[in-house]
């Protein structure tokens, strides 16, 4: 979930709601339109689903013929459509299934991400048999991932009297398993363990309810004399109940449940909404995090500064989410640190586009990357830019543009959405509105209407309670040189305002600057030939994209991904490029960027996060989320904070073992670890080994695996699960999808792990199965009999996942009912399923009379838009069907108010240029790495057969890769003597051993073979994701004294995240882009070594 | 389709109003057939129908997209050409290499789809770096069996267990073949493997009860493949085993009116297929190309596997 | 096979123990079978694997699909016939008179090493239980198809003439005549065939020359002529007579001219092949993988050094020395196997598409290829059958009893 939010719909303490909803029949198009777009549809439908029926005639009069071949797996009974998770773009699938193996996995044709246009979602089931999209190659060998001999079977523990890591395991029974989890006690002959219920100390609502109440006081307490007495008084109010509180000297940490911490790798909606509700709802800890930051975190938690609305007197509201391009519909494309054809969301989504629409209407597109990908492979122009340098390449292009009004001034002028209803725009920006400028001439805060007595601040009702008002203050903004108030929101031709866009003067006596202005000052801060020089590319190629760029109205984009965002100045890159978009207003125009878009499972037909039965968590989070200025950690410390503070992102990852081993903010008593590997996924992720095998930093681990992993192998219990054939979520959307859909992951496979017993009913030991087990133990609220309400039982996932699904049956539009042969093929089809995983009678009862509607949905593996949606015409042009339709933030007020918790300085809110490789604490330390000799910078990169870690194990997928290699240019190779095949050590400044130390006795080298190539910047060298293993079955381990023998093609090659680079103020921790939270790849600097 | 193609060198450029019209011109009459059969109305009254649907699509906003899939379209040209008799259609594949991203999906889905056991490959993808930084450029060329109209793997066959069929798929008869493999080694391509009756999870743990175990986990491995249109359950010594085995333009497939595994996962869309013997089909626009070409040409094997550069 | 032929008038019981009044007398013969049951043990296990897992355990890939076996093959077809196209020649073509006398231990020999080639051939099958297929599915068009065809008519007919020449009574004589002569042609084409399995490939240019099949008879000719050499020295009876020495001579004199042709022929296509390299890098490269490759040393210390140079000096230097001529003729045919060892593997090691070899990886898909230990243990128990076949047939059969017929020149 931490990459696709757009499905939960559940309210993190420090996180706005994080939701895109959208007028069922959008504004603006009109009935004729619409009417058409309908018999579009219709018309689709028909047209494909005759495509469809010709086979099954053929098929028919073939068979009538002669009884000639058949072919089983044609038939959709013997079909499920689910969703893949090989990696997690999440392509619908069809599983082809014989006597209940799966046999070969395709492209769920209904599915937008297998086929262009993808199957009208009305066309009937039975006729889909022989339909089917386009794969990847790892969506194609998925089966070997399922079927993988190494699962685990069994709850495993760490054999007492056995170190953490040691590799000797013991069965458990689930029951003892979760019992001892739950009471804790002397467990491994170690001492004592805290058991969850000692940590489950705040039970009572009524009285969290108010600890909350109070705690937001105390940090909303401007000076340090306030808040010691609001402490004081706090103390005196809950005397009794301080027990329950980690530090009754620092209530706003929380209390004692905080000390129990859910995070997790790879999780999303249902499973999300199962363990968030345990760990939040039910358990009161705040402490639910994800991997965002490990992966993309950046372009997430700038998308939400971008997207923070003006709302009843406040910026608040942005999504976790963020924009990527519609390239098969672009005629310029820039495509920047993003892997479109190895990596990136959805190689079968957006390679057909890019390549088709290449050959076919001469698309151009230019790659920027230091390493020559596969998609540079077929781009008009490499840029090979020097690492770190995205962000100067951005303002240089801004720069060009802006000197040469190449922009889009009338997208840019308006002001508002009054204003950009007028010329058809979706979205607007601050690009006109007035910046109030500081002594030293630096932007600060908007100026707002009444500070030039322009216009009064008004009282208006609040949107969440009309009852309440809030002071609304006008912006401001120049027309033909004269103030105008600006209200952001404001609707009716009579409102629009237009504004003046490069504006740097006096108002009042108060300087200000458009916004627009300060962008161009921030680009002008260096010549072209300085930021090409930056970048070590060519001005003059900098000069031509940019003309191309300008040349093609809104069919031009620059799609950004993980080489952009994971540097530590990636908030800045990543706000760069937007800005770069924003020039050219391309946000929800077909060929521009698009806003993610999804169904609604959370309610409708049930309310999943119904709100009576939740307990307010509250508290800090151990990665804190928030202003450091406002928590009394800050009295205590100030400046620089012991670890960085987090307020603009959330699911740091990289923060949840460090802040554990330091125990800050507080001590841990127990971690969850479901399906993440920080150890393995994490930059430096080594330093997680000492702190997560220490049980005096860690009390209690327990991770759900389905195997024994790179970090679970240190876990004292594992709980194995079911794997992503076998069970339920829904898996949303990326913001490369134009249509709105929701794929619905199901059990397509009967589970290969056994059933257990919970609440008394049978289910498949699962991540589902461990949570109903511990909810039970501890008779947690929102779980058992009555979970969902009186006489509602939340004691199965069907519970759950099956009220979800009728929620998406219903949500905006309800899907037709399933007829009887829609309900055969559905019913037929899982007849290999056993009863505690598919019972009809007690899905029908669940669903309800929206049954057949369910069935309808699930016969398609999801609900999907139709093509058709995607896009709508307009006036001006093709427009996205599904829009953002809101402001676009390119100047950021609420970044602006933000401190940097080590420097206490205020960040920017605009487009700017930060050099790399930057500690917490300001030093240039890549750039001084390299001046003590190491003298190669560091990046890596997927290849399209690999994922983290759960491919290493997919044997078809090692025939075409079977392992990784130090990719470097024949230049550095030579200098170094280097030939192709030879084998080196990695070596950093922070891990001179060029080593991981399992800190088990084993100590996994990271050496490499060396590919010699033209294809990277020399400077540069790769190295690939996926390979290195030391766990996954690649080395043996014991198992009730049983050796379980390694598989060794499961670990060669070399996996490189230890060489990263720690911080040198907290150097258990990876380098950090210390704004939007992302843990850093790519600024390392480095040594080869011969071995 | 009815109209002259005109100039443009490359098929997917087809849009979509072209490729409704062409269908409606050539393929409406099956596309009716369909009609007939769902509504049972009579003939004329289906084609008008349908064609008005299409109408509606073509003139609908909205849905004016660029470029309609060319699975979509290969799918209704192989429908189309199934209604011919066998020997009067003449399978062709064209690969694009300007297309192909080198994903290697199509070696995959092509193992999944005919369980392809270790040693058996039907369809590697070859990579290859050329040029000089920052001038280089990647080149990737899928290789499956050319089905040469001048097989060089047959007449070795001392048992005629290969053959090339009426619509000129080079067939393996594999409860013919001896395994004797010297078609193997008259390939001149290399697009025949051997299958050694391997698996490739058999060197696998197997510690049932503690972990998933490799006696379970090949199941999948064993299960039947349907090569030819027939079962071929992965038993004992069977066949395939012991022979020597190749791609046969998945003509299992074919005959349902799928295009092969390759084709359809082919996420670049660089790998297309149809009938050369209709004019009106994308390959046979394709072949026409001047910038096509084929592997190893000067050995007069005429493979029916055309690469676009 | 060894039992088809029981001998009418046995010594022994045919399969019971020796009865213990007879008693057992050991001969030197009896080395063949010892060594054969020997190697049949030591090469029990690399069969039964054949047996139950087929080829997988082999080093062959998919890439390489022959190996030593099909070397070996050719290798024993070309000693063969080889030897009795000599043979058969030099009495019935060149009339020699001295030849006829060791005719049953050249026919059982041959006997013995067909039956051998032709249980690799099966063996070498990815379903040897389908060998009937060849038959009754032939394809006129396949090369192996017709050297399985002629070798097993060959095979047919040297027992056809072993029979006679061991107890068919004068009325068959008459066949044996007209039996040789049919073995000529059929001989002759059994090589040629066996080299245009090779030549006709036109995918791979090393095999593809006219000249290989060529060579392939000249080869065979000279290694042929070695084991016959080599048969001459060790079975003839009396090794004092004056007939000896002239005959060692004088097959002396044809194994050293076939030999220098032979590598003469090779040199010259193997020059020629070098020479229009730059036409044809495939051929070129397979080619200096023999020379240069990994087994260099088997072309040039095994073939040209021990099977040639060596071989060569001896009997130019040393002509009428029978135990030097047989050294030689041992040294000669003996590593003649590098020949066809070297004529299969580097060329089906050579990558026809560049980059194949890294497009797919498996061990099965490898272009690298060596024998395995499997692979020889099957060898060895083959030679081991061959080896007990020869003992049992040197014990039990009058071969060298009968002292030929009399000639009919
Ligand atoms: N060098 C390098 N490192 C990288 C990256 C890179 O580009 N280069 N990319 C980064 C990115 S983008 C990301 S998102 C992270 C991902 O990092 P993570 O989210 O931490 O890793 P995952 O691979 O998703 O999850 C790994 C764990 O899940 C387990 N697992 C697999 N299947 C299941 C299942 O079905 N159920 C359960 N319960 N567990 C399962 C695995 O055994 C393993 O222990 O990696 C990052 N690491
Ligand atoms: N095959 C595969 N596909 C995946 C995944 C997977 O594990 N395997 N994981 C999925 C997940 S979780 C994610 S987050 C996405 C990530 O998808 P992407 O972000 O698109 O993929 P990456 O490979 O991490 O990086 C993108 C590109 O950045 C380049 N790069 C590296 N360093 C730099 C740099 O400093 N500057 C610039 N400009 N470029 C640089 C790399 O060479 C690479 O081509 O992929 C998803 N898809
Ligand atoms: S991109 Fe590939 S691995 Fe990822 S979800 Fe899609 S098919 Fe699966
Ligand atoms: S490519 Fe090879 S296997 Fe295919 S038809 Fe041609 S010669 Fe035969
Ligand atoms: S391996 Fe089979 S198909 Fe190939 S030549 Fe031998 S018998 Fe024929
Ligand atoms: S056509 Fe079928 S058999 Fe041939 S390569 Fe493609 S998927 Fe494999
Ligand atoms: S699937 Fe298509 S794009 Fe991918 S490697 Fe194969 S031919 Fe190329
Ligand atoms: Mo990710």
């Amino acid at each position: 979930m931490s990459e696709q939010p757009i499905t939960n719909h559940y309210v993190a303490p420090n996180e706005p709601v994080e939701t895109v909803e959208e007028p069922t029949l959008p504004g603006g198009v009109s009935r004729r339109t619409f009417l058409k777009v309908s018999a579009a549809t219709g018309g689709t439908a028909a047209f494909l689903g005759s495509l469809l029926g010709f086979g099954e005639l053929m098929k028919a009069q073939a068979q009538a013929a002669d009884s000639g071949p058949t072919y089983p797996l044609l038939d959709r009974a013997n079909q499920i459509y689910s969703v893949c998770l090989q990696c997690n773009t999440g392509c619908g699938i069809k599983v082809k299934l014989l006597d209940g193996v799966a046999v070969k996995i395709d492209g769920n044709p209904y599915n937008p991400m297998t086929m262009h246009p993808h199957l009208d979602y009305t066309v009937p089931a039975a006729q889909t048999g022989p339909i089917e999209g386009a794969l990847c190659p790892k969506g194609q060998s998925g089966l070997q991932s399922v079927y993988d001999p190494y699962r685990l079977v069994s709850v495993v523990k760490r054999k007492p009297g056995t170190p953490r890591g040691g590799g000797e395991w013991v069965t458990i029974s689930f029951e003892d398993a979760i019992r001892e989890i739950v009471e804790g006690g002397d467990l491994f002959g170690e001492g004592p363990v805290p058991g969850l219920r000692e940590s489950y100390a705040l039970t009572d609502p009524t009285v969290a309810k108010q600890m909350a109440d109070a705690v937001k006081a105390i940090q909303a307490a401007k000076t340090p004399e306030e808040k010691q007495a609001l402490i004081a008084d706090f103390k005196t109010t809950f005397a009794d109940h301080l027990d329950t509180l980690i530090d009754p000297d620092h209530p706003d940490l929380g209390p004692k449940n905080n000390q129990v911490v859910f995070a997790w790798g790879r999780l999303k909606a249902g499973r999300s909404e199962f363990y968030r509700r345990w760990i939040n709802q039910s358990f009161g800890s705040v402490n639910a995090h994800g991997h965002t930051t490990v992966c993309q975190g950046s372009l997430y938690f700038t998308g939400k500064a971008m997207s923070d609305q003006y709302t009843d007197g406040k910026w608040t509201g942005g999504s976790k989410a963020y924009w990527q391009a519609d390239l098969g519909n672009a005629r310029f494309a820039i495509i920047a640190g993003s892997s479109i054809f190895e990596g990136g969301y959805g190689p079968p989504l957006r390679t057909p586009g890019l390549t088709q629409n290449t050959v076919d209407n001469g698309l151009k597109f230019v790659v920027v990357d230091p390493r020559f990908s596969k998609t540079a492979a077929k781009a008009w122009k490499w840029l090979p830019a020097v690492p770190g340098s995205e962000g100067a390449m951005a303002m240089g292009l801004i720069q060009w543009i802006i000197a040469n009004e190449r922009y889009d001034a009338r997208y840019l002028s308006a002001t508002n959405k009054a204003a950009a209803a007028e010329i058809g725009e979706p979205t607007w920006t601050e690009a006109a509105w007035l910046v109030k400028l500081d002594a030293d001439g630096k932007p600060t805060k908007f100026l707002r209407a009444s500070e030039i007595g322009l216009k009064e601040v008004e009282e208006r009702p609040l949107s969440t309670d009309p009852e309440k008002t809030f002071k609304f203050d006008y912006f401001v903004a120049l027309v033909d040189g004269q103030p105008v108030a600006v209200d952001p929101n404001a609707e009716g031709a009579e409102n629009a305002v237009f504004g003046d866009l490069l504006v740097d003067t006096e108002i009042e006596g108060i300087r200000v600057k458009s916004g627009l202005q300060i962008i161009a000052d921030s680009a002008n801060e260096k010549t072209l030939a300085e930021w090409a020089e930056i970048c070590g590319v060519r001005a003059q190629d900098l000069e031509t994209v940019a003309r191309e760029f300008t040349s093609h109205g809104k069919r031009a984009v620059a799609d950004i991904h993980r080489g952009v965002s994971q540097h530590t100045n990636g908030f800045y890159n990543v706000l760069a490029w937007y800005t770069l978009n924003a020039l050219i207003g391309n946000f929800d125009w077909a060929g521009g960027l698009v806003w993610p878009s999804t169904y609604s499972v959370t309610s409708g037909y049930a309310d999943i996060n119904d709100a009576d039965k939740k307990q307010a968590p509250f508290g800090t989070t151990i990665i804190r989320s928030e202003a450091y200025e406002k928590n009394t950690l800050f009295l205590r410390d100030g400046y620089p904070a012991k670890r960085n503070w987090y307020p603009l992102a959330t699911d740091v990852y990289q923060e949840i073992a460090p802040s554990i081993g330091d125990a800050y903010p507080y001590p841990v008593k127990a971690l969850f670890l479901y399906m993440g590997s920080p150890i393995y996924a994490l930059p430096a992720g080594h330093t997680n080994i000492d702190i997560l095998r220490d049980p005096k930093k860690l009390p209690l681990f327990v991770a759900s695996d389905a195997f024994i992993g790179e970090t679970t192998m240190y876990a004292d219990y594992i709980f194995p699960d079911t794997m992503y054939l076998e069970r339920w979520e829904f898996h949303g959307t990326h913001p490369n999808v134009p249509f709105r859909i929701q794929p619905v992951r199901n059990p397509a496979i009967d589970p290969l792990v056994p059933d257990v017993t919970v609440y008394g009913q049978q289910m498949p030991l699962s991540l589902e199965a461990m949570l109903l087990g511990l909810a039970e133990e501890l008779q947690l609220p929102g779980f058992g009999p009555n979970g969902f309400g009186e006489g509602k039982p939340f004691v199965h996932q069907d519970d759950l996942y099956i009220r979800m699904v009728a929620n998406l049956s219903i949500n905006r539009e309800p899907v037709p009912d399933a007829d009887e042969e829609e309900i055969r093929i559905f019913i037929e089809s899982r007849r290999h399923l056993r009863k505690s995983v598919f019972d009809v009678e007690r899905w029908q009862a669940i669903a309800g009379e929206l049954w057949p509607k369910v069935v309808y949905v699930m016969n398609r593996g999801g609900r999907f838009q139709n093509y058709s949606g995607g896009y709508r015409s307009t006036p001006r042009g093709q427009q996205l069907g599904n829009r953002y339709g809101k402001m676009v933030n390119i100047y950021q007020e609420k970044t602006y108010d933000t401190r940097n918790s080590m420097t206490g300085e205020r960040l920017k809110g605009y487009a700017t240029y930060v050099p790399p490789g930057i500690s917490l604490l300001g030093e240039p330390v890549s750039r001084q790495d390299e001046q003590n000799g190491f003298d190669l910078h560091l990046i890596t990169y997927r290849e399209i057969v690999q994922t983290k870690s759960r491919t290493a194990s997919n044997y078809w997928l090692l025939g075409v890769l079977p392992e990784n290699f130090v990719l470097m240019n024949a230049v550095d190779a030579r200098a170094r003597g280097l030939a192709d095949g030879d084998v080196v050590r990695v070596i950093s400044p922070t891990n001179l051993a060029g080593e991981w130390d399992l800190g088990n006795g084993s100590v996994v080298p990271m050496v490499g073979k060396v590919k010699v190539a033209q294809g990277i910047r020399p400077g540069v060298i790769a190295v690939s994701l996926g390979f290195g293993h030391w766990a996954y079955g690649s080395r043996p381990f014991t198992i009730n004294g049983v050796t379980i023998p390694a598989d060794e093609r499961r670990g060669r090659g070399l996996h490189i995240n230890a060489a990263m680079r720690t911080d040198p103020h907290t150097p258990n921790t990876t380098l950090v882009d210390p704004v939007g939270g992302s843990a850093v790849f790519y600024d390392t600097m480095v040594r080869v070594e011969k071995v | 389709m009815t109209e002259p193609k005109g100039s443009q060198p490359s098929g997917g450029d087809l849009n979509r109003r072209d490729f409704l019209r062409s269908l409606a011109g050539v393929g409406g009459a099956a596309v009716a057939l369909q009609v007939l059969d769902q509504l049972s109305l009579d003939p004329e009254q289906a084609i008008s129908s349908y064609e008005a649907q299409i109408q509606e699509l073509v003139y609908a906003e909205g849905t004016n997209l660029e470029t309609l899939d060319v699975l979509e379209r290969m799918r209704v040209e192989l429908r189309r050409a199934l209604q011919k008799k066998p020997e009067e259609r003449r399978w062709v594949m064209v690969i694009d290499l300007r297309k192909c991203v080198g994903c290697h999906a199509c070696t995959v889905a092509c193992i999944a789809e005919n369980k392809l056991p270790p040693g058996v490959v039907y369809r590697p993808v070859i990579e290859e770096e050329i040029g000089t930084y920052p001038n280089v450029a990647r080149r990737f060329v899928p290789r499956p069996c050319m089905q040469c109209e001048n097989p060089p793997c047959v007449p070795v066959c001392p048992v005629g267990a290969t053959y090339t069929n009426e619509e000129g798929i080079v067939e393996m008869n594999y409860s013919r073949c001896i395994g004797c493999r010297y078609c193997i080694t008259a390939c001149p391509y290399s697009a025949r493997t051997s299958d050694f009756g391997l698996t490739y999870t058999q060197a696998n743990a197997n510690a049932e009860g503690l972990i998933l175990s490799s006696d379970i986990a090949d199941n999948y491995e064993r299960a039947s493949n349907f090569e030819y249109g027939r079962e071929y359950p992965r038993e004992g010594r069977n066949s395939p085993i012991g022979n020597a085995r190749k791609c046969h333009f998945c003509q299992h497939r074919i005959l349902e009116g799928q295009l092969p595994a390759c084709v359809t996962t082919c996420i670049g869309r660089a790998t297309l297929f149809g009938d050369a013997n209709d004019p009106e089909s994308l390959v046979a626009e394709l072949i026409a190309s001047p910038n096509v070409m084929r592997l190893r040409e000067e050995l007069g094997t005429e493979p029916r596997v055309y690469y676009l550069t | 096979m060894a039992q088809a032929v029981q001998p009418q008038e046995s010594v022994v019981p045919p399969t019971e123990a020796p009865l213990p009044r007879v008693r057992f007398e050991w001969r030197w013969t009896d080395v063949f079978w010892i060594l054969g049951i020997i190697l049949l043990v030591v090469g029990a296990p690399g069969m039964w694997q054949r047996l139950t897992e087929g080829l997988a355990p082999t080093n062959l890939t998919s890439y390489v699909p022959w190996g030593v076996w099909v070397g070996f093959y050719d290798y024993l077809v070309w000693m063969e016939v080889g030897s009795l196209l000599i043979f058969t020649s030099m009495i019935y073509i060149f009339g020699d008179r001295l030849m006829p006398k060791i005719k049953p231990i050249v026919l059982f020999t041959g006997f013995t090493i067909v039956t051998m080639g032709l249980l690799i051939v099966l063996l070498d099958l990815g379903h040897f239980e389908r060998f009937w297929h060849v038959i009754v599915y032939p394809d006129f068009g396949s090369m192996i198809a017709w050297m399985v065809w002629l070798h097993s008519s060959y095979l047919l007919i040297l027992t056809l003439e072993l029979a006679i020449v061991l107890w068919g009574g004068d009325r068959f004589k008459s066949f044996l005549k007209p039996l040789a002569y049919i073995s000529l042609p059929v001989g002759l084409a059994l090589i040629i065939v066996s080299g245009s399995i090779f030549g006709v490939v036109a995918a791979r240019p090393l095999w593809n020359t006219a000249s290989l099949p060529l060579m392939f008879l000249l080869s065979a000719l000279a290694a042929g002529s070695g084991l016959l050499l080599f048969l001459i020295v060790v079975f003839w009876q009396n090794k004092q007579s004056d007939e000896y020495v002239r005959l060692v001579k004088r097959v002396s004199v044809i194994t050293r001219t076939l030999l220098l042709a032979g590598v003469f022929a090779a040199g010259v296509i193997a020059f020629t092949m070098l020479y229009k390299g730059g036409g044809n890098p495939t051929r070129a490269e397979a080619l200096n993988l023999i020379l240069t490759g990994p087994y260099w040393w088997s072309f040039w210390i095994v073939h040209i050094l021990l099977g040639v140079l060596i071989p060569l000096g001896i009997l130019f230097t040393m002509p009428s020395k029978p135990v030097m001529a047989g050294i030689a003729a041992f040294l000669s045919s003996v590593t003649f196997v590098a020949v066809t060892l070297n004529i299969v593997i580097p060329t089906l090691v050579t990558e026809e598409l560049k980059g194949l070899a890294t497009a797919f990886v498996d061990p099965k898909l490898s272009l690298d290829y060596a024998p395995n230990l499997m692979e020889w243990m099957v060898l060895f128990f083959i030679f081991g059958i061959g080896a007990v076949i020869f003992g049992l047939g040197m014990r039990f059969l009058p071969l060298q009893s009968h002292h030929a017929e009399e000639s009919h020149e």
